[in-house]
């Protein structure tokens, strides 16, 4: 255990002398090559740490669920050893083991596997990557903010695994279904952008506000979020002012397997029935997981967002 | 004496009156006030329609949204701030009374962690048995129970020692309360609905809670106001209390039950609003005395003008977005209580 660590330090040192050396001695075509895909190699993270991964990594883990999807979108899904309990798509990642859930890390398990590269999040995991950092482990945390962040760390998980030329290709097809919605939107005049009102839960009403992929996605595809000027990131929001404002599209999280919420339910609420969205039969219901996880799947979430939003523009 | 006494009644009469035109000002006043931007005079005008006689003289002049956000959303919300308020100032004076206890408070029979569990067991499994309302109803219930419970517990041979009583609702709010944690530990994403239903809050509130609420609130005042005077004889001691002609166990047992009505009533639709319960009869103790037959009504009465405009301020501060109210009761009431603590010259009982 205590060897591996030091041969681990001992391999990093002579990676990181090996990187300084080439950068020294300006050998722009040899570290061409080696930022395409050559061990040892260098990469930031999204939390601003150099790492070196020594070897192309033949075991890996995933701490969450968008780690896991961009994996297996990379058709790494072999070298996944384990994953966490959250995540649930594709079906497959089910069967891995679980290394408990999105906070509640165990590191133990984790080291007892001894992957070569772990893959894991910014937020709540920060201590996690620290410690098993300590621990000998070769970590990554990606901790994408925005869309654009989110192509540029499925390409850092291509290079981090060797497979960067599957990334760029994957990251690329990505890119043009984005753009393909975006370039449709984005010249709209603000008389045809929807109001829209994303409902993430009703007891109490919680919505979407300024800093979440949810508040992007809506501007992307052409509408406005209502509660862009909230105050938090996930507000309880003002009934009053949900009236006042009078959404064109309400948009309500589907989670899976749980609660109550529905559209039918949506159009039945009372006080709800002289809002535009309700009275024109406007009322759409998402998988929450393709609005929120900084994964592969939020183009997904992007096209369905558009269908909702401007369906004469977006068709199937 | 006699004189003195008159005195005395008259002095309280008008307290109370005080009060309830401050309250009646609190209602209209905070109905004028909004995250939605309806200006007061169209807000008082719709508020008029609804009164008898004069309303047909009323030309309406404001949109059906206006209308709703007024008598659908802003005033079935502060009707139901104040019967909450109301029901935690007077469970909590007639809990610290009954337990001669300065930290007794309407919660203290496991009634907040019980109506918890209720409502987190609906949102983690998606529970709809009651539909819109299960939340409410199964916290109610859950509270019951949990008040049954420590009633149980407590009991010794037909009595219920105050000691045992208080300890015993510890432990079954601790026990309950480790269910709880486990619960939101594994809970995932429903973890935010439940930490918003634990710092309590009003949003979101319709006529149906208020008629869900009323009676249990109302029927439950209206008994401990009964039970005034006994409340006021407990106050030397149990023991003299029987020699002087108190059935102790029976009264013990009807404001048990009363305040446990009320409390879970008011838990059911707002969630667990701290502060109020333990600190309103505090201040009215120090303001208007010990005397439960003035201290009772002038406690509901400020617990809902505060809880009225506690919730005033949790639902415009930062508008659009809503405060827990919890936080606005104890981040205000908290500083005023240390104030009157330090100046204050008669002591607590």
């Amino acid at each position: 255990m205590e060897d591996e660590a030091i041969k681990n330090k001992r391999s990093r040192l002579l990676s990181l002398i090996l990187m300084g050396i080439l950068m020294l001695s300006g050998l722009g075509g040899l570290s061409e090559v080696l930022a395409a895909n050559e061990f040892p190699l260098a990469v930031t993270d999204d939390l601003g740490r150099n790492v070196t991964i020594s070897s192309e990594p033949q075991s890996i883990i995933s701490l969450t669920p968008s780690n896991t999807e961009i994996l297996f979108a990379l058709e790494l899904e072999d070298r996944v050893m384990a994953v966490s309990e959250y995540c649930n798509y594709p079906l497959e990642a089910q069967n891995k083991i679980k290394i408990g859930g999105f906070s509640t890390i165990n590191i133990e398990k984790v080291v007892s596997l001894k992957p070569d590269l772990v893959l894991a999040t910014g937020g709540v995991q920060e201590a996690v990557v620290e410690e098993l950092e300590r621990l000998g482990l070769t970590v990554i945390a990606l901790n994408a903010k925005s869309i654009e962040e989110v192509f540029e760390n499925i390409r850092l998980v291509g290079k981090a695994a060797g497979q960067l030329e599957a990334a760029r290709e994957l990251t690329t097809k990505l890119e043009q279904r984005t753009k393909a919605v975006t370039d449709k939107a984005k010249d709209l005049p603000d008389s045809q952008r929807p109001r829209v009102f994303y409902e993430i839960q009703y007891e109490p009403l919680m919505t979407a506000g300024p800093g979440t992929f949810i508040d992007d996605l809506i501007h992307l595809v052409g509408g406005v979020n209502i509660a862009s000027d909230a105050a938090a990131k996930y507000p309880v929001y003002n009934l009053e002012t949900l009236i006042e404002r009078n959404p064109e599209v309400i948009i309500i999280s589907f989670w899976h397997g749980s609660i109550a919420a529905s559209v039918e339910g949506v159009k039945s609420r009372k006080r709800w029935q002289i809002i535009d969205a309700v009275k024109n039969n406007r009322v759409y219901g998402i998988n929450a997981d393709l609005v929120s996880r900084p994964g592969p799947r939020i183009v997904d979430g992007i096209e369905e967002m558009a269908r909702f939003i401007h369906p004469d523009l977006f068709r199937e | 004496m006699y004189k003195n006494c008159l005195k005395k009644f008259f002095h309280w009469k008008l307290i109370i009156t005080y009060l309830t035109v401050i309250l009646g000002l609190t209602v209209v006043l905070t109905t004028t006030l909004g995250a939605a931007h309806i200006p007061p005079l169209v807000v008082l005008k719709i508020l008029l329609t609804k009164l008898p006689l004069i309303n047909h003289l009323i030309i309406p002049s404001w949109s059906i949204g206006e209308a709703t956000i007024i008598l659908q959303i802003r005033l079935p919300r502060i009707i139901l701030g104040m019967l909450v308020g109301a029901a935690l100032g007077v469970a909590g004076t007639a809990m610290q009374g009954l337990f001669k206890n300065p930290m007794a408070d309407p919660y203290i029979m496991g009634i907040s962690s019980g109506a918890a569990l209720g409502a987190i067991l609906t949102i983690v499994f998606g529970l709809t048995i009651f539909g819109m309302y299960t939340i409410p109803l199964m916290a109610f219930i859950c509270a019951a129970a949990a008040i049954f419970l420590v009633y149980n517990i407590a009991s010794v041979r037909g009595k219920l020692p105050v000691s045992t009583l208080l300890l015993a609702g510890i432990a079954v709010t601790l026990f309950l309360s480790a269910i709880i944690s486990f619960l939101m530990y594994t809970a995932g994403e429903q973890l935010h609905g439940i930490v918003f239903w634990l710092m309590g809050g009003l949003w979101g509130r319709n006529w149906n809670h208020v008629m869900m609420a009323f009676p249990f609130i109302f029927l439950g005042t209206i008994l401990i106001h009964i039970f005034a005077r006994d409340l006021n004889v407990m106050l030397i001691g149990e023991e003299p209390a029987q020699h002087l002609g108190i059935e102790v166990e029976t009264l013990k047992k009807i404001i048990i039950l009363s305040v446990s009505l009320i409390t879970a009533a008011a838990v059911s639709v707002s969630g667990i609003i701290g502060f109020v319960g333990l600190v309103i009869p505090h201040i009215m103790r120090i303001l208007v005395g010990p005397d439960h037959r003035v201290l009772l009504p002038s406690s509901a009465l400020v617990g809902g003008i505060f809880l009225v405009w506690a919730d005033t301020l949790a639902r415009t501060i930062v508008a659009p977005t809503e405060i827990p109210v919890g936080i606005i009761t104890a981040l205000f009431g908290a500083p005023f209580f240390i104030y009157l603590l330090r100046t204050r010259k008669r002591s607590m009982f």
